[in-house]
């Protein structure tokens, strides 16, 4: 290497290069090439962006008119900012209830699954046999199983033991099937953490569920962070299998009530005012979320699949 | 730059040790595998009773006639043969098909341009927060806001209209409904993947570039010879997990096809996922439970073939840098 | 953030979030329904229908009457979909309702169905239940089972019409045409007229055949479609009948007389149009008015014709029933029954026709004036039949009818093109049912 990139590196090294916008004290080799076609790129995504967030404005100011307006002049803007369509979709279709099912099935399963997943994962990940080989297979096969096919029987399971009908029994199903995404995840970076500061660790004379609990878990925040964060996505938007194993209206959860509430529109006289309220009623957690941990999302999703 | 290296060496991927270890039988080596049971043992009951033994169960269902409730009668094959002779269901493993290798190539296409574009630009958090987030959205709302931009006097036709197309294609046709779908689907699935690469693309190390730049490479070879190979690895993962996802792609058509979720989408658009669900659950017609089990064991074979022939075409000795 | 910081928050979250579940409720619903007096039910209306509204006064009144408990579940009209996997279970409901396309295939042909003997035996307005209903419609629907004792209680009828805007067509609603060539002649005199005769969602695709349907059963009877299905060499599709009910519908399609966009639309985009006179004429069912009734334009007029006959054959008219059913395996399916009979009283009727807006099933219940008219035309039928004449064969009319059907009325294919397909497609179908 020349002395040219080594001071400039020396100079750089310091930064945390990762986290901020690499302009200035950066080579210019580094910099992409301003050519036509990376300005046509950039254009097009600078709009992709721009559609992306009017859309979403253009549903959220939807939601305060009716039915008329919207069917006359969808492009148009709401007279007043009235909440009554969010307020009847709140009240009069149970998204209230529904939410709050959402809310604690989403974050009790998602938890769960990775609180299991971890110490199965780093299992797989440390220990090389042909029987772990396997055991990961075993898990990965999973992945490939769509849920139609195991949900009759599941129903059957789960009667026997009086859990349908009941959060705690979807809270189990969905434990048990994300299990193998989860597994897989975490295996995978579980495998790519350094082993010097286990294998340190052992020589200090530290045991091996000592080692996992406060030298492996504490490295693999993010890896983990983002598992849990698909979970809760993936969770949150859960339609098929809460269609058919929950049976009673006050324990739907959100995308079950989003449907029969469309149903219900479209069967007794459309109210396309409130239905856009209940679509904002079922975006905007995901926005909220989204904003507040999307950082740490992203940022451990690379984190993870990265490595 | 000892500190270069010393990141270096922390970002050295595990197999690189993997010799020393096979050959240790270490005492936290022992240790770490009397750890079997507590550590493995929930995740393996959680998954074997939930999961393994519901889809034996569906296994033995395909071998039957059954509606769904009351008797079932063995039948053997005739399932599997039923479907396969079905030409609905060959329709819709073209379908998947399509999904899975257009979108998927398209959208993988779509994510390195848009990586490679994002790599220096301003604002590119932002962006890339905007492209990863629809995403995140429920299908069922995009199936909702399908009727109103796409009908024939919806939002795209009346902006189409001041600008003088008069004869807009007709988007939602019964022929057109699936192409839509795959641009939905590419819409919803790129901002995903392009962060997830954008990632492995960072984590190439300066030098790369500005031997590049020393060397007087142009774009198109740095992409070829650093970027591709020094992210394979990465993008190989994405491949599996479009892979398996892409199969198993159901709410979205359900939606979008069928009125909200009240009809059923038409033929054309059916993929494997959909001739399952309404074989056993259309509600219009006396259920068949067996042939509908039947049809997704397929799609499950399907899908570890396609799964072990990636993995053997994306294995490569692991670059380390 | 130490480790175990971590594990005691995230186990303060479980904890609290294990609590907050049990307060919601994990558990069966109906496994404490042994003592006499609970009945639980899965309706197949949504809070807020005006079915619904009927529906829950008459609960109420029940429950006053009887002193016994209801417990509703407003489930909507997936409630059917619900029921197939509690079916295997112990835990289903004592009493659903839904349409008898919708039940027949989980409850009435699967054998998982109560008789409901007890239910027509009952008194209600001083009349035995099974008079209350007139029997032309018991011979038509299929509701008996392999003993021949019925397993569904109608109390709703629907049907369908050809419907327009009565303020805007007077003579329409005077003088109606009698018979398909006076049809096509209305058709032919609207479009010379540069109006939109017809308005269609093409994406339904029970709505697109109903076309086809009512054709063939009004030239073959009631029955004769059901029977073009079930041979399975498929030669009955070579009748020129079976040829002249699709050449009608040909001409429909590629005559021109669609509402633009008709086949590249999501419903309910195109019935919406109509409602605002974006067409005249649209061949739909018998909930339309209450359907359409938020968003169609001010001073719209419900009115309707029935389906043109054909001459020669006797006055029918499409009659399915909505109603109720009882599993087996309920755990108290006499009082269900006695609820299910409940419904039929004159007061409830009357508000179903008048509130409700529907056919109401005795024909002595009031009804609204929008549905006039298909009243009239199902008083005078002769023989009645069903949607798609009642077949429900698995997967015939979803993955061979249906399909076919829409290229026909689409405009894709013609009619010697579409009976050929058909008869195809039925001979594969029965092979590979075996």
């Amino acid at each position: 290497m020349s002395t040219l990139t080594s001071s400039k590196s020396a100079t750089s090294a310091p930064q945390p290069v990762r986290r901020r916008r690499n302009r200035g004290g950066v080579s210019p080799a580094l910099r992409a090439d301003h050519n036509l076609a990376r300005s046509i790129g950039v254009f097009i995504l600078w709009i992709v962006v721009v559609v992306s967030i009017a859309m979403l404005a253009w549903i959220v100011l939807q939601a305060f008119r009716d039915t008329r307006e919207i069917l006359s002049s969808p492009w148009g803007m709401p007279t007043s900012f009235d909440f009554a369509n969010f307020s009847t979709a709140w009240n009069v279709s149970g998204f209230a209830m529904a939410t709050l099912n959402s809310v604690v099935t989403t974050a009790v399963s998602s938890s769960v699954c990775v609180a299991v997943a971890c110490p199965a994962a780093y299992y797989l990940s440390r220990v090389e046999s042909r029987f772990t080989s396997g055991l990961s297979m075993y898990f990965i096969i999973g992945l490939g199983i769509p849920a139609q096919v195991i949900l009759i029987p599941l129903f059957v399971m789960l009667d026997k033991v009086h859990l349908t009908d009941s959060l705690i029994g979807l809270n189990l199903v969905y434990i048990g099937l994300s299990m193998p995404f989860t597994v897989f995840l975490l295996t995978a970076f579980f495998r790519s953490l350094p082993l010097e500061m286990e294998e340190a660790a052992a020589l200090d004379g530290a045991s091996a569920l000592r080692t996992f609990v406060q030298i492996t878990l504490p490295l693999a925040k993010g890896g983990i962070l983002t598992a849990f964060v698909l979970l809760l996505v993936s969770h949150w938007n859960e339609t098929l299998l809460a269609l058919t194993l929950i049976q009673s209206t006050d324990k739907y959860t959100l995308p079950v009530a989003l449907i029969s509430f469309v149903q219900q529109q479209t069967y007794s006289g459309a109210d396309w005012g409130g239905l856009f309220a209940g679509l904002c009623i079922v975006i905007l957690p995901m926005l909220i979320i989204y904003m507040w941990l999307g950082r740490r999302l992203t940022e451990g999703l690379t984190l993870g699949m990265g490595k | 730059m000892s500190a270069l290296t010393t990141k270096r060496r922390r970002r050295a991927p595990a197999p690189a040790e993997k010799p020393e270890r096979e050959h240790g039988g270490s005492s936290i080596d022992r240790q770490r595998r009397r750890l079997l049971i507590p550590f493995v043992g929930p995740a393996f009951i959680f998954y074997t009773v939930l999961f393994i033994v519901p889809a034996i169960a569906a296994v033995w269902i395909s071998l039957n006639d059954w509606a769904g409730s009351g008797p079932m009668t063995f039948v053997g094959f005739k399932n599997y043969i039923q479907v396969f002779q079905d030409q609905l269901f060959l329709k819709s493993f073209g379908n998947t098909l399509l999904l899975l290798f257009v979108v998927g190539a398209v959208i993988f296409t779509l994510a390195f341009a848009m990586t490679l574009v994002l790599r220096d630009m301003a604002a590119k958090k932002i962006v890339r927060n905007v492209i990863f987030f629809p995403h995140l959205i429920n299908a069922l709302v995009f199936g909702v806001l399908a009727g109103f931009i796409f009908n024939p006097g919806g939002m795209v036709n009346t902006l189409l209209k001041p600008l003088g197309v008069s004869e807009p294609p007709a988007w939602l046709a019964q022929d057109n409904i699936f192409p839509l779908i795959m641009a939905t689907m590419v819409m919803t699935t790129t901002g995903y993947f392009t962060t997830i690469l954008m990632a492995g693309v960072d984590r190439i190390p300066p030098y790369f570039y500005e031997d590049c730049a020393l060397a007087g490479a142009t774009a198109f070879q740095r992409l070829r010879y650093v970027i591709l190979p020094l992210t394979w690895d990465v993008f190989g993962t994405c491949a599996v997990l479009w892979t398996i996802s892409s199969i198993k792609i159901f709410e979205i058509i359900w939606v979008f096809g069928g009125s909200s979720g009240a009809g059923i989408p038409p033929t054309q658009s059916w993929t494997v996922a959909v001739y399952t669900y309404v074989t056993a659950f259309s509600g219009l017609s006396t259920p068949a439970y067996g042939a509908a089990t039947a049809s997704a064991i397929i799609s499950l074979a399907l899908v570890s073939v396609l799964v072990v022939l990636l993995r053997r075409a994306m294995r490569r000795d692991v670059i380390e840098f | 953030m130490s480790t175990s910081f971590r594990f005691t928050k995230a186990l303060a979250v479980l904890a609290g979030a294990a609590l907050a579940l049990t307060a919601c409720g994990g558990g069966t619903t109906g496994a404490d329904a042994k003592d006499t007096g609970t009945v639980t039910y899965w309706s197949m209306w949504k809070v807020g229908e005006p079915q619904q509204k009927v529906v829950a006064q008459a609960i109420s009144d029940f429950e006053k009457q009887t002193g016994a408990t209801v417990k509703v579940q407003w489930q909507g009209r997936s409630n059917t979909t619900k029921l197939v996997p509690a079916l295997n279970t112990s835990n289903v409901p004592d009493l659903v309702d839904g349409s008898y396309a919708k039940l027949a295939p989980v409850l009435g042909n699967t054998g998982e169905a109560l008789p409901l003997t007890d239910a027509y035996a009952a008194t209600v307005d001083g009349k035995k239940v099974s008079d209350l209903i007139p029997s032309k419609y018991l011979t038509a629907s299929n509701i008996k089972d392999s003993n021949g004792q019925p397993w569904m209680l109608p109390y709703s009828l629907s049907s369908d019409a050809i419907w327009f805007n009565g303020a805007k067509n007077p003579d329409l609603a005077a003088s109606p045409p009698a018979n398909w060539d006076d049809f096509m002649a209305l058709l032919n005199k609207e479009k010379a007229a540069g109006q939109v005769p017809l308005a269609a969602d093409g994406d339904i695709a029970g709505y697109n055949s109903a076309w086809f349907s009512n054709l063939m059963i009004h030239s073959g009877g009631p029955g004769s479609l059901y029977k073009i299905a079930a041979d399975k060499t498929g030669a009955a599709w070579d009748s020129p009948a079976v040829l002249a009910a699709a050449q009608k519908v040909q001409a429909l399609a590629q005559g021109g007389y669609l509402i633009n966009g008709y086949n590249a639309s999501k419903w309910p985009a195109q019935q919406q149009a109509w409602a605002n006179g974006g067409a005249d004429l649209l061949l739909n069912g018998s909930w339309i008015p209450t359907e359409t009734g938020t968003y169609a334009a001010k001073d719209f007029k419900y009115s309707s014709f029935p389906f043109p006959g054909v001459n020669g054959q006797p006055a029918m008219a499409r009659a399915d029933f909505v109603g109720w059913a009882i599993p087996k395996k309920a755990k108290d399916p006499a009082l269900a029954q006695k609820l299910a009979a409940f419904m039929l009283n004159k007061k409830y009727q009357d508000e179903y026709g008048t509130q409700a807006k529907v056919l109401p099933i005795r024909a002595d219940a009031q009804t609204s004036p929008d549905m006039d008219n298909i009243k009239k035309a199902l008083d005078a039928a002769k023989e009645v039949y069903q949607a798609d004449d009642g077949i429900t064969f698995p997967g015939y009319t979803t993955k061979v009818y249906w399909p076919i059907d829409d290229e026909l009325f689409l405009g894709k294919i013609d009619a010697t093109q579409f009976v050929a397909k058909m008869k195809a497609a039925q001979i594969a179908y029965w092979k590979a049912q075996g």
